[in-house]
Parts: structure tokens; C-alpha cells; sequence
């Protein structure tokens, strides 16, 4: 059985997001939702900051004293969003918002991965980006305004129960209605190829899952993994370790940047 | 109240029903269950992620 959310992935596409699909997410949930009429934001509040979604299997499978999912969305330290579920997910408990009081049925939820604490603060930049333009485009898509957006700690009852997210959510609501007004700069997207100047030769292209072929392998050989030109997951996280390790947005994804950064390393 | 083989199976396949749609209708007791503060028992490593398409970075 397919559940309703099935919108989710493109309308996050089409606003420039990075998407990834969890197998099986179409038919993942708790039954379906009901209307859905805004979205509520977490963090994941997980130990630790080397990896871009540790609780992503959480996310998906639950926990010892609690199936999941969890949430229907995990956005990724690196602006990732991925996709969890079309249905109705346990996120968000006991509470009210704008007089609704189904939070689980009638708000998407989204797991930021972020501890919570001052050791993972400020967010980062490209990880907030993600999350304002993530919620823009599914209140856009669902016709609600910014106000329809939710923190956890403002939804849950009694007051106090919840913390999460660590930021401020007023502005973040400003920052999300600029962004439905179209007051908000647009995104810089990465280029597709490496400036021809930076390199003295011709401009080598930005690479990621699933790429192949000789420009891989010189990608591979720079990082000191298996040099077989195919760009998969064992490279992909050894270009994030490489990213956090020079200061770089561990995207896994080798632009500009990132190319640089190789050849001087 | 007594059930014949019949009226037993109906029952429970009603049970079924009534417990699927419990499931899936706002307003119902799952409203309550709040799976925030995940608690993550064994940690989802990069190599792990599936493979992500679009954004800008």
C-alpha cells in the first residue's frame, strides 16, 4: 500500500534540495495521515557529529520500546533531506499548534540530525539553508503560510516537555516567509564544472554517486581509496571524511572545492 | 453473549479491521506517542546512506 506523502521527494527536488530515498518509504507508516496542515521540526538530538545521518535507521525502524517510523523526513548535516515515509510517522506526541491537536496525523515531521547541545552550535550553514527551503516548499506546496511551521518545543504539551529544535523559531518562520515571499536570495548551486582557470586545464566535472570513468579514479587515487573510477558509497564517505577534515561542507560530492583541496593535499 | 464458528471468525476479523483503522484515523490514541528524542542504538554510518539526487550541495 502507497501512503499519501508520495509528493514529498519532488517538491523538495524542485527547490534545488538534495533528496535520498529510504527503501521502501512509499509504503512506510503508521496507517496514513490525515490532512496535512503544516510541518514540525526536530532535532535528532544524537551524540556525536562525524557523520552526516547516523539515526537514520532510527528514523526508519524505530526503537527497542517504540516502532518507528519516526518521522516522515531526516535532513542530513549536509542539507540532505531523506525521505523515511508517505505516512502518518510518531513525532510528535501530545500538543497543539494553531488549534490542531493531531500532531502525528496532520504535521510532517522532520528529524534534523543535530545534538542539541552547545557542541552543535551554531548548525550548519549549508543544514539550516536545507531546512528553511525544505519547509517553504512543502507549506508552498500544501498552500499554508509560514506560521503553519512548528517547532516541537512550541507544539508539545504540557509546555516544557520538549526542547527541540535548538533554534529560534521565530526566526526561522521569518526567514521561511521570505523565502515563500521570494524575498530570500536564491541558493548558489554548485557548477557542474570545475572553472577552466583554476586548473590550468580543462575544467574537471563535479563528481558523486553513482559516477564512473578516469576522472573517479583520479578522484579516488587523491583520496587514498581503492582507485576502481566507480563513485560509490565506500568513496562517497571517504570524500566526507576528507570534506570535514579540511574544513569543507561534507558533502560527499567533489566540486570545485573539493577538486582544489585534492591537489593540494 | 455465544458465537458459532462463524460468528467467532467475524469477530475477529472485525477486530482486524477495527484495529487497522484505529491505526491510521487522526485523533486516535497514537496521537499520544511521541518518538522525538530517538535514541539511536546503532548508529547509521555514511557508507550506509543511500544515494542522494539534486540540491546544490
Amino acid at each position: 500500500m502507497t501512503f499519501s506523502l508520495t509528493w514529498l521527494p519532488q517538491v523538495l527536488k524542485d527547490k534545488g534540495l538534495k533528496v535520498a530515498l529510504a527503501d521502501g518509504w512509499e509504503s512506510r507508516g503508521r496507517g496514513d495521515v490525515g490532512n496535512i496542515v503544516g510541518v514540525i521540526c526536530h532535532h535528532t538530538a544524537t551524540p556525536g557529529r562525524s557523520a552526516n545521518m547516523p539515526t537514520l535507521n532510527t528514523l526508519i525502524q524505530g526503537r527497542a520500546d517504540l516502532s518507528g517510523p519516526l518521522a516522515q523526513l531526516g535532513l542530513g548535516r549536509d542539507g540532505t533531506y531523506y525521505v523515511v515515509a508517505a505516512g502518518r510517522c510518531n513525532h510528535a506526541g501530545t500538543g497543539a499548534w494553531k488549534g490542531v491537536t493531531t500532531g502525528n496525523s496532520s504535521f510532517i515531521g522532520i528529524e534534523a540530525e543535530n545534538t542539541g547541545l552547545a557542541d552543535d552550535s551554531p548548525w550548519p550553514a549549508v543544514q539550516m539553508n536545507a531546512y528553511r527551503r525544505g519547509v517553504a516548499a512543502i507549506l508552498a506546496h500544501i498552500g499554508q503560510a509560514a506560521d503553519f511551521c512548528a517547532g516541537h518545543k512550541e507544539y508539545a504539551l504540557p509546555p516544557g516537555r520538549k526542547n527541540d529544535p535548538s533554534f529560534d523559531m521565530k526566526a526561522f518562520r521569518s526567514a521561511v516567509a521570505a523565502i515563500l515571499d521570494g524575498t530570500a536570495p536564491a541558493p548558489v548551486l554548485i557548477p557542474a564544472v570545475e572553472p577552466a582557470a583554476q586548473s590550468g586545464s580543462a575544467g574537471r566535472p563535479t563528481l558523486r554517486r553513482p559516477a564512473m570513468g578516469e576522472q573517479v579514479k583520479q578522484a579516488q587515487l587523491k583520496l587514498g581509496v581503492v582507485a576502481d573510477g566507480n563513485f560509490g558509497p565506500k568513496t562517497e564517505a571517504a570524500v566526507r571524511a576528507f570534506q570535514r577534515d579540511h574544513g569543507l561542507v561534507p558533502d560527499g560530492i567533489v566540486g570545485p572545492q573539493t577538486w582544489a583541496t585534492l591537489d593540494g593535499n | 453473549m455465544a458465537y458459532d464458528d462463524h460468528g467467532v471468525a467475524a469477530l475477529a476479523a472485525l477486530e482486524g479491521v477495527l484495529q487497522e483503522t484505529a491505526a491510521s484515523t487522526p485523533g486516535s490514541e497514537d496521537e499520544d506517542i511521541d518518538g522525538c528524542d530517538v535514541q539511536v542504538e546503532v548508529p547509521t554510518s555514511d557508507e550506509d546512506l543511500p544515494a542522494a539526487e539534486g540540491g546544490v550541495a
